[in-house]
Formats: structure tokens, C-alpha cells, sequence
């Protein structure tokens, strides 16, 4: 890392985060003096205004410039999206124990000022308004949970980056006059139409007037400053942004520069989280191959530039309620950078950027980008080794998508060939075709599976609120064995996946309507082409999908009562309910609760016995899930449909705070397992057995993603010879086991200590000793401080 | 409730009758190890093939010792092999009239300890027969193209200049079947076993007292070396 880096990068970790009220005040005046125009109109208008207002800065040491607000990690607020957690939360916000915003008194007074004007006006309480008192009961009851659709932008989407670093903004701008030119004035269908492009018009306007504003303030700096290189920097900027305020960038410099400007204005438009920048290595690289050829640039340069993008994707931040936090620990954004695997043609489309990007990602060990890299077979060997040298560094990143399942899966959802092919990540695991793919790839509503398997046992009553939502499946103790169970959870899990496309409805109904996001549907295709904004139906391809929590509990809990209740019936029906019932009270209690713990089959072992039921009871599911249709079916996108998905984020640990006691021996109000992982220490044989647990889920059918986090200690991977069985190890999970992705953690000396400390909670944590990995369980208590002093050394 | 090494640990001398630890829903008694068929254990270690294929891995029949399970080991190699998957035996050696001459029929990777070449030390630390010991060694140096010998070096054994001269001069003095100069494995002393030890409730009787002098392998290594073989310490 450079000095200059270290030093941005030191400003930003000290850097406070605050509010930024001024985005609020605009939109709100522009709404107030605007109430007759349309929707989108209003929209495009708040968005120029707000653009052409808002307070800009250009920070010493700065290569790249831009910013979502007027400072540096201060968070922009959105009251026509929600205000009610707002108004409630925001005297005690620079107190909140997760995620504090610094406030002033003459601010919190201000935002209460604005929230009164958006009291019955926003996006939240017109989904409420929507739904019916059954669907609301339901959400009410956290069975199904949408607050953050509800509260905020869609997110999850990439723009055409390729195509706007062609055209330029002014190109954009070019194709709106077209697209207005051809407008057939006699027709209601067209006069609809000419909103939207106006509103676009007034957008692009906007963004190009934000970024002549950055190129008159360097200008300006240059001018007043004494020291001759930075004065050469700033004018550089000036000239940078002077050229991309609506021209086409020309060099690799203006083309990074452009994008950073665009995730900022995306990011004022709307408050969505997962805004992601697709094959950035693709979009970026062919500037990078001619800027290096010609001399225009080195690699050392273009390091550093993509290092200070990486610092502003990290200046961005979202103030959000305190209960849609806990969701998502540590305010992540996921603002998904993609690089490697094939390209349109086939072949392996890693280039020389792609290293570069890999590298500066793990040189600064940042929250974002979130950093993606496709494997394909011809994934060469050294850009894996170059991937792994990342992945030690320990900070989590990159995680690997499977070209090998990607791909197949979407063209069997009649997505084109080459498309396909052009896939990237959204956000953290799932997929799309990047500025063709309507918002929310997954991201939809939360089902959590565990609230409905407990209701499952008791003839559809939800213990926690007590309420039937379906009645009359039957209970435990009349089923007459384990397939009259599956049968009852089939009928169960159907209705709510019903439910949650119902409240989804609602939702994207709400959005649609009272949201639209002009900007970003112009940068997406074919929404100027079809005169729709992308909740209309904008986009070419929508395909959207839900998070299921709980999946490896699910599969755990049937396997469980499958043997010992219905084969064995070493366990009482009555027996079982009265434990869950009572959170495996008492000594019989504790003892019942380690027999469903340790004495029935558990995922993530290569066990066919659960893994089938997992397939199985995730399958009744999706075959739900796979009839329904979005808002945008038949209004036409290809597609319209909803697949299953499990990229939950951190919500395991609040789902399981609102669920009480399950069979597979967790404790009431215990974490879910996350994603598809494996239930926290259930995987006692190792990453290999993971591996072919995961392997059996039908990745094709699961296209919202199957999120695997495997755990490494950092001396399993310092040799060569380590690191060419971690590749192997990887390689066969995606050719062969048809793996859909996986990242990996590095096990931090906390866990470790954790682990001597409760065991039973660590039961698959494998460490490196010193030629050998053993079970950590399995050590020695001095070995295990050796390790454990080992760990510290290796990460400071 | 009495104690070990300080802490406080139950008598796990005695064997666990078999089936008990399946009565216990806390782990806290376990059998460490399983009963298998042979066909059986071919199935479980088949649902890794994905692996060994692209690591150009395989199966390794190690410690106990895999040569006194005769015809399971046959079986397993047979299996094993006919789906062309690669098998390593790793063995001590002491076991009295192995079914060399079929194992010798298979392509195996072989890893041999060796520990001494004084008999007279070997019964003393180990118990065992030297005898027996070089004369499987001897028959399948002279019978397979892939072995790698395997040198722990264990303090107060045979860490000393003597020792290792004389296991050096008796690798070069072997006919061996394989092409090239020996491989050697020089493996230092640890002590993983303590877990073990511990988990059983017994006191660890090496605890403490034996630490191998770091520079000891590098210097049989370079001994190794100066002598033309291949050597690595660990493997």
C-alpha cells in the first residue's frame, strides 16, 4: 500500500459516521412544490436538484472523487421510504449500541421537521396499506419479514457499465431524445412514456451537472494550492471530470472515475443496498489494456486509482432501523465487484485487470467492494493462487461463484447464450446479467423455515404468537409416520411461500408506484427501449427470489425425528413436544436434547440419510415458489418468476432469537444455521464431507444462491504444498460436486479461544498443527495455546 | 474423582463394552475409531473420490498398523485400485509374515518407518524385533518402485551422529528397485499424542521432557543431502 493510501485509509477508519441532511431537504421541497407531476417526474427532478445543490468536497490525498452526501461516511437519509423508525429512533441515534450515526440537536430537530411532512406519505405505509389483515398478521408474527423492502430502495442490481463507459452520459441523454422523438402524442400509452423519458432527462441532466460541479471545484483547489504535485492532481481531476461530465471517458482514469460517480448518484437516488458493478474487469479492462499500451498508464498507477474507488465504495453509508441492522451486522453494502471467468465468447475472460483489481482489494482489506471471482474450468492455476494469497489475508474475501452452474441454470431460464455468459455477482452470492437484470435477483422477503416446521408439529399453531395461519395439518402426535410429516410440512411451507410472494406483491407494488428509480432504469436495459421504468417491467430479464432461513435446522430437525422418534421411538412424541415446549428443561430435558444433537445424522457430514431430506423438504418449497410470479410476469421481462434462495446475511442470528426450542437440539432463541452452511458445529468430518453435503442441493433450482462459509485456520494454508490442496480441494467441489459458491473465513484467535472454552460448540473447527491438521477439540490444552499464540502472530 | 496431571479426569483405563457409548446422548464416552467391513470402508472413502482425482491424492493405510488386517488390506487395495485410485501403506514394519508378495503385486506408494539399526536398542524402546522389521523393509525396497523411508526422530533414541550414521549407510548399502537416490522423510518428534493421552485420562509419560533441538533434523537432513538422497523434514 502506498503512503497515500495508508493515509486515506486511515482517515476513513477514524472518520465518524454522521448524517447528511441535505438530500432529505431537497427531495422534500421538490415533493412539496411538485405535487402535481407524476411520479417519475418528481423523482428525476429531486434527483437533479439534489445534485446540482449538494454540498461536494474534494479530501487532501484524493485520486477519485465523489460522494453520496456532503462528507465522507455520512449517511443520507430517504423519508419517502419510511420515516416512522425514524422519527422514533432518531434522538438516541449517535447512542445505538449497533450502527451509531453522530447527530446535532439543530439536525435530530430537523429530521423530526422533515418526517412530518412524509407522516402518511411513505413507501413502508403503503405496503401496510396493501396488505391484507391475514398477511399482515403473518408479518407481524416475523414468520415472514420484509421490513427492509418495505423501508427502503430495491438495490441488488448492476447497470450496464459497459454500455455507459461507451455512450457517456451525454449519449444516454442522446437516446432519451430519440426514444422522446419517436413518441406517437395521440396515444395514452406514449404520454405515459414521455414522463418517464423526461424524468431521465432531468436525472442524466442532474449526474452531469454533479460531475462539472467536481471538475470546477479541482479546478479551483489547483488554483489556490502551493504544492506543485498536488496541484498537478487536481487538475488532472478537474480535466477528468470535465471530460466524463457527459463525453464518453477515454482512458482507463476517466473510465473508473465515471463508474465511482455513477455508484455515488445511484446511491443518492435510491437507499438500496448490493448496487454492485458487474464484471468490473471486463467493463474496465479494455481501457486498462490500451492506457498500458500506449503509456498512458502504469501498473502501479491504475492500482492505486482502483485502491482510492475502493476507499469511496467504503464511504458510503446507509442509516437503517435498528432491527433491519441486526439482519445485517457490521452495515454492510455489498457493493459486488465481479472479475474472471469466461466471457461472451467462451473463452477464460481473466485479464491483466482482473489481477490488478484482486490485488488492490487485498492490499487495502476493506468492507467493500465485495469481491467476487468466477470459477470456470479453465480457471488457470495461477489466478487461483493469486485468488488464495487474497483469501489468506483473512478478511473473508473473495468468495467464488461456479461458472459450471451459473450459466446452464440461467440459459434453462431462457436467458441468451452469451448473456449467460456475462453473468456477475449482485451483492454477495447471487446472480445476474449485469444492466439487463430487474432489482432483487434475491433480497426478496424472509421465510423463516424453523417457525413454520414448529407449526408444522402442531397443527399449523405458531407457538410464538399462537396463531393458526393454516389450520389442520396435523401434529406429531397424530401423524401415522415420517411421510404423513412431510406431507403436513408440504402443505405448510406452501402456503407461506404464497404468503411471502403475497407480501412481496405488495411491496414491489409499493415501490413501483411511489419509488421508482429513474436513473438507474435508464441505465439498464431495455427501459428507454420500452418506455418502462424497471418496476414496470423495464428490464430484459426479472427473476427474483426470497431468503429461506434455516435450511441445514430444517433438514436436521426431520432427520431427527425421522429415526428416533418413527424408527427407532427411543424418543416419545409427547415426550419431544414437551421438551421444545420447555426449552429441554431440566436434567431429562438436557438429556434429550443431546441425543437429537449428537444421535441423529446432521448436514454437512455426507450423510445421505439428512442430506435427502434436506433436497426434499427444501423441494416442497420450491415447488411452490416456482408457480409464482413477480409483479413484473407477463409486462415484459423474460422471466417473471421467483426461484428459492439462501444469501440470508447475518439474519440466522435474529430469526433464531424468534424461534423457540427445535428438534435437532438447539436451544430456544439460539442462531439458525447461516445460509446452507451446516448448523454451527455439526460438521465434524471435515471440508471434503461439506463439500458433498452441498453438492446434493440442486444448485440449478436454488438460483438465489447457496451461500457456503467454510472455516480455514491460517497455518492450513501457508505451504505451497497447502495451498495446492485448497485448489484441488476447490476445483473438485465446482467440476464435480457442482458447488454454487463458496468463501472462506479465517479462523481469528477470538474463535479459538472460544472453542477451549466450550468445545461442544466447535466440534468442526480443524487447525493446522504443524505438518498436519487435527481436530482443534482433539489437542492438548498446551497445543492448543500454541495454536492459539500461533494465530495472534500470524495477523499483526 | 482423581486426578491427572493436575486435572481432574474419570479411569478410562478400562475398555468401553461395546455399544455403551451409544447410550451416551453427551459424547462424553466415545469410541474413538469404528468397526468396518472391507466393502463397507471402500464405499466411505469412495465418497471423496472427486477429491483424490483432482489432487492426484489418494487412500493411505496408516498407524495401528495396516499389515496385521491381512486380507481386509488386500481387499481394500484391490478395490481401490481397480477404480484406479492411488494407495499408500504407511507402516512400522514389526509384523511377522505380511502378504508382501500379493501387495507387492499392486503399484503402492510405501512409506516405511525406520527407526534404528541397532537391534539391541529397538527391543530396549521399542519392544520389537529388528529382525522382522529389515526384513520386510529389505523385501519391499527390493519389490517396489515407489517408497519413501520415513526417519522419526525421537530425543533420547536415536537423535545422536552415530545414529544417524548408521541408518544412512544402511539406505545407501539397500537394494532397492526404485530408480534415483532414497527418499527420506525426517520426521521431528511432536507431541499430538498428548490429546490423546489426556482424552484417555492417562498421564503423558514424554510430557515436558522431550524436546528435540531444532537444529537435530536440519542436520540430518543436510547429512541426507551431502549423501545424494532426497530429503525433507516433515512429509
Amino acid at each position: 500500500m502506498t503512503e497515500r493510501l495508508a493515509r486515506l485509509k486511515d482517515r476513513m477508519l477514524s472518520t465518524k459516521p454522521t448524517l447528511c441532511l441535505e438530500r432529505a431537504r431537497t427531495y422534500t421541497q421538490v415533493y412539496r412544490e411538485h405535487e402535481c407531476l407524476p411520479i417519475a417526474r418528481k423523482r428525476g427532478l429531486a434527483l437533479r436538484k439534489t445534485l446540482e445543490g449538494m454540498s461536494i468536497y474534494i479530501d487532501e490525498d484524493e485520486l477519485i472523487v465523489g460522494s453520496h452526501s456532503a462528507r465522507t461516511k455520512a449517511a443520507p437519509i430517504f423519508p419517502e421510504y419510511a420515516t416512522l423508525w425514524l422519527e422514533k429512533e432518531i434522538e438516541g441515534i449517535d447512542r445505538r449500541k449497533a450502527e451509531y450515526y453522530l447527530a446535532t440537536a439543530e439536525e435530530k430537530a430537523e429530521v423530526k421537521e422533515l418526517c412530518a411532512y412524509w407522516r402518511g406519505k411513505t413507501l413502508q405505509e403503503r405496503c401496510h396499506a396493501l396488505l391484507s389483515p391475514q398477511l399482515e398478521a403473518i408479518h407481524a408474527s416475523k414468520i415472514i419479514k420484509a421490513e427492509g423492502n418495505m423501508t427502503s430502495g430495491d438495490g441488488h442490481v448492476a447497470i450496464n457499465l459497459p454500455r455507459v463507459l461507451e455512450l457517456g452520459i451525454g449519449g444516454y441523454e442522446g437516446l432519451v431524445h430519440a426514444a422522446l422523438g419517436a413518441l406517437d402524442p395521440a396515444s395514452f400509452e406514449d404520454l405515459r412514456k414521455r414522463q418517464l423519458y423526461l424524468a431521465m432527462l432531468d436525472a442524466l441532466a442532474g449526474a452531469s451537472a454533479y460531475i462539472a460541479r467536481f471538475s470546477a471545484l479541482a479546478a479551483g483547489m489547483a488554483a489556490r494550492e502551493t504544492g506543485a504535485s498536488r496541484r498537478a492532481e487536481l487538475d488532472l481531476i478537474a480535466e477528468t471530470c470535465a471530460a466524463i461530465a457527459r463525453g464518453a471517458p477515454r482512458g482507463f482514469r476517466e473510465a473508473l472515475q465515471l463508474t465511482i460517480f455513477l455508484q455515488m448518484v445511484l446511491q443518492v437516488e435510491s437507499n438500496g443496498h448490493s448496487l454492485s458493478l458487474g464484471r468490473l474487469d471486463q467493463s474496465l479492462g479494455p481501457f486498462y489494456d490500451r492506457d498500458l499500451a500506449s503509456g498512458g498508464i502504469d501498473r502501479e498507477t491504475a492500482k492505486e486509482l482502483l485502491s482510492c474507488a475502493w476507499l469511496k465504495l467504503t464511504g458510503v453509508k446507509k442509516v437503517r432501523s435498528s432491527s433491519h441492522t441486526r439482519s445485517s451486522a457490521g452495515g454492510p453494502l455489498y457493493q459486488n465487484v465481479t472479475i474472471g471467468g469466461i466471457g461472451r465468447d467462451g473463452k477464460d475472460a481473466t485479464n491483466a485487470l482482473s489481477y490488478v483489481i484482486l490485488e488492490s482489494v487485498g492490499d487495502m482489506k476493506l468492507t467493500q467492494p465485495n469481491l467476487s471471482v468466477r470459477y470456470h474450468k479453465g480457471t488457470s492455476d495461477d489466478f487461483l493462487s493469486a485468488a488464495i494469497r487474497v483469501i489468506e489475508k483473512g478478511f473473508g474475501m473473495p468468495a467464488f461463484n461456479n461458472d459450471g452452474v451459473v450459466i446452464p441454470g440461467m440459459i434453462s431460464r431462457g436467458v441468451s447464450l452469451e448473456d449467460a455468459r456475462d453473468y456477475s455477482a449482485i451483492g454477495c452470492i447471487e446472480v445476474a446479467v449485469p444492466g439487463k437484470w430487474g432489482y432483487r435477483t434475491t433480497g426478496m422477503s424472509f421465510t423463516n423455515f424453523m417457525r413454520v416446521f414448529l407449526a408444522t408439529l402442531d397443527d399449523g399453531k405458531d407457538p410464538v404468537t399462537g396463531e393458526s395461519f393454516l389450520p389442520g395439518t396435523g401434529s406429531l402426535e397424530g401423524f401415522p409416520d415420517f411421510p404423513a410429516l412431510m406431507e403436513a410440512w408440504r402443505k405448510q411451507v406452501q402456503f407461506y411461500a404464497r404468503a411471502s410472494v403475497a407480501i412481496d406483491a405488495a411491496v414491489d407494488s409499493g415501490l413501483e408506484e411511489l419509488v421508482p428509480d429513474v436513473l438507474c432504469s435508464a441505465f439498464t436495459d431495455d427501459c428507454i427501449g420500452r418506455g418502462k421504468h424497471l418496476k414496470e417491467g423495464g428490464a430484459v430479464y426479472d427473476w427474483i427470489s426470497g431468503l429461506q432461513v434455516g435450511i441445514a435446522n430444517l433438514g436436521n430437525s426431520m432427520a431427527a425425528i425421522k429415526k428416533l422418534v418413527f424408527e427407532e421411538g427411543s424418543v416419545g412424541r409427547g415426550e419431544l413436544m414437551k421438551a421444545l415446549a420447555e426449552d429441554f428443561a431440566g436434567p431429562e430435558g438436557e438429556e434429550l436434547r443431546l441425543k437429537l444433537l449428537n444421535r441423529a445424522p446432521k448436514f454437512g457430514n455426507d450423510d445421505d440419510y439428512v442430506d435427502s431430506l434436506v433436497v426434499e423438504a427444501y423441494g416442497c418449497f420450491a415447488d411452490e415458489i416456482e408457480r409464482l410470479h413477480n409483479t413484473r410476469w407477463g409486462r415484459g421481462p423474460i422471466g417473471g418468476g421467483y426461484y428459492p434462495g439462501t444469501s440470508s446475511i447475518s439474519a440466522n442470528v435474529p430469526a433464531g432469537s424468534e424461534v423457540g426450542a427445535t428438534p435437532d437440539g438447539r436451544k430456544a432463541g439460539s442462531p439458525l444455521a447461516e445460509g446452507c452452511s451446516p448448523s454451527g458445529g455439526t460438521d465434524i468430518l471435515g471440508p471434503t464431507a461439506v463439500f458433498k453435503s452441498i453438492g446434493k442441493l440442486p444448485a440449478q433450482r436454488i438460483f438465489g444462491g447457496i451461500l457456503l462459509n467454510q472455516k480455514l485456520s491460517p497455518q492450513t494454508i501457508q505451504s505451497e504444498a497447502d495451498k495446492a490442496k485448497l485448489k484441488a480441494m476447490l476445483r473438485a467441489f465446482f467440476e464435480d460436486l457442482g458447488g454454487w459458491h463458496v468463501q472462506y473465513n479465517i479462523v481469528s484467535r477470538e474463535t479459538l479461544l472460544d472453542a477451549k472454552r466450550n468445545p461442544e460448540k466447535h466440534r468442526d473447527l480443524v487447525v493446522r498443527v504443524a505438518g498436519y491438521s487435527a481436530f482443534f477439540n482433539d489437542l492438548a490444552p498446551d497445543t492448543q495455546d500454541d495454536i492459539i499464540a500461533r494465530t495472534e502472530h500470524s495477523f499483526h | 474423582m482423581r486426578e491427572v496431571d493436575g486435572r481432574p479426569s474419570p479411569d478410562r483405563s478400562k475398555p468401553v463394552p461395546r455399544g455403551l457409548d451409544s447410550l451416551c446422548p453427551s459424547l462424553a464416552i466415545r469410541v474413538a475409531g469404528r468397526d468396518f467391513e472391507d466393502g463397507e470402508l471402500v464405499t466411505e472413502l469412495l465418497k471423496d473420490e472427486a477429491f483424490f482425482r483432482k489432487s492426484d491424492g489418494g487412500v493411505t493405510f496408516s498407524g495401528g498398523e495396516p499389515l496385521i488386517h491381512r486380507d481386509f488390506l488386500l481387499n481394500c487395495v484391490a478395490a481401490l485400485r481397480n477404480k484406479g485410485i492411488a494407495v499408500a501403506i504407511e507402516t512400522c514394519l514389526a509384523v511377522k509374515d505380511p502378504p508382501l508378495e500379493r501387495l507387492l503385486a499392486w503399484p503402492i506408494h510405501w512409506l516405511l518407518d525406520l527407526k534404528h539399526v541397532l537391534p539391541g536398542i529397538f527391543r530396549e524402546k521399542t519392544g520389537g524385533d529388528l529382525g522382522t522389521v529389515l526384513g520386510n523393509l529389505t523385501r519391499i525396497a527390493a519389490g517396489a518402485a515407489s517408497v519413501t523411508f520415513r526417519i522419526p526422530l525421537i530425543p533420547g533414541f536415536n537423535e545422536s551422529d552415530e545414529d544417524r550414521k548408521g541408518i544412512f549407510d544402511f539406505l545407501a548399502g539397500l537394494d532397492r528397485a526404485g530408480d534415483g537416490p532414497p527418499k527420506v522423510h525426517i520426521l521431528p518428534y511432536h507431541d499430538l499424542a498428548a490429546g490423546k493421552y489426556s482424552h484417555l485420562g492417562r498421564s503423558y509419560p514424554y510430557a515436558g521432557t522431550a524436546r528435540l533441538d531444532p537444529r537435530i533434523p536440519e542436520m540430518w537432513k543436510k547429512d541426507a543431502l551431502r549423501r545424494g538422497f532426497h530429503a525433507s523434514i516433515g512429509g
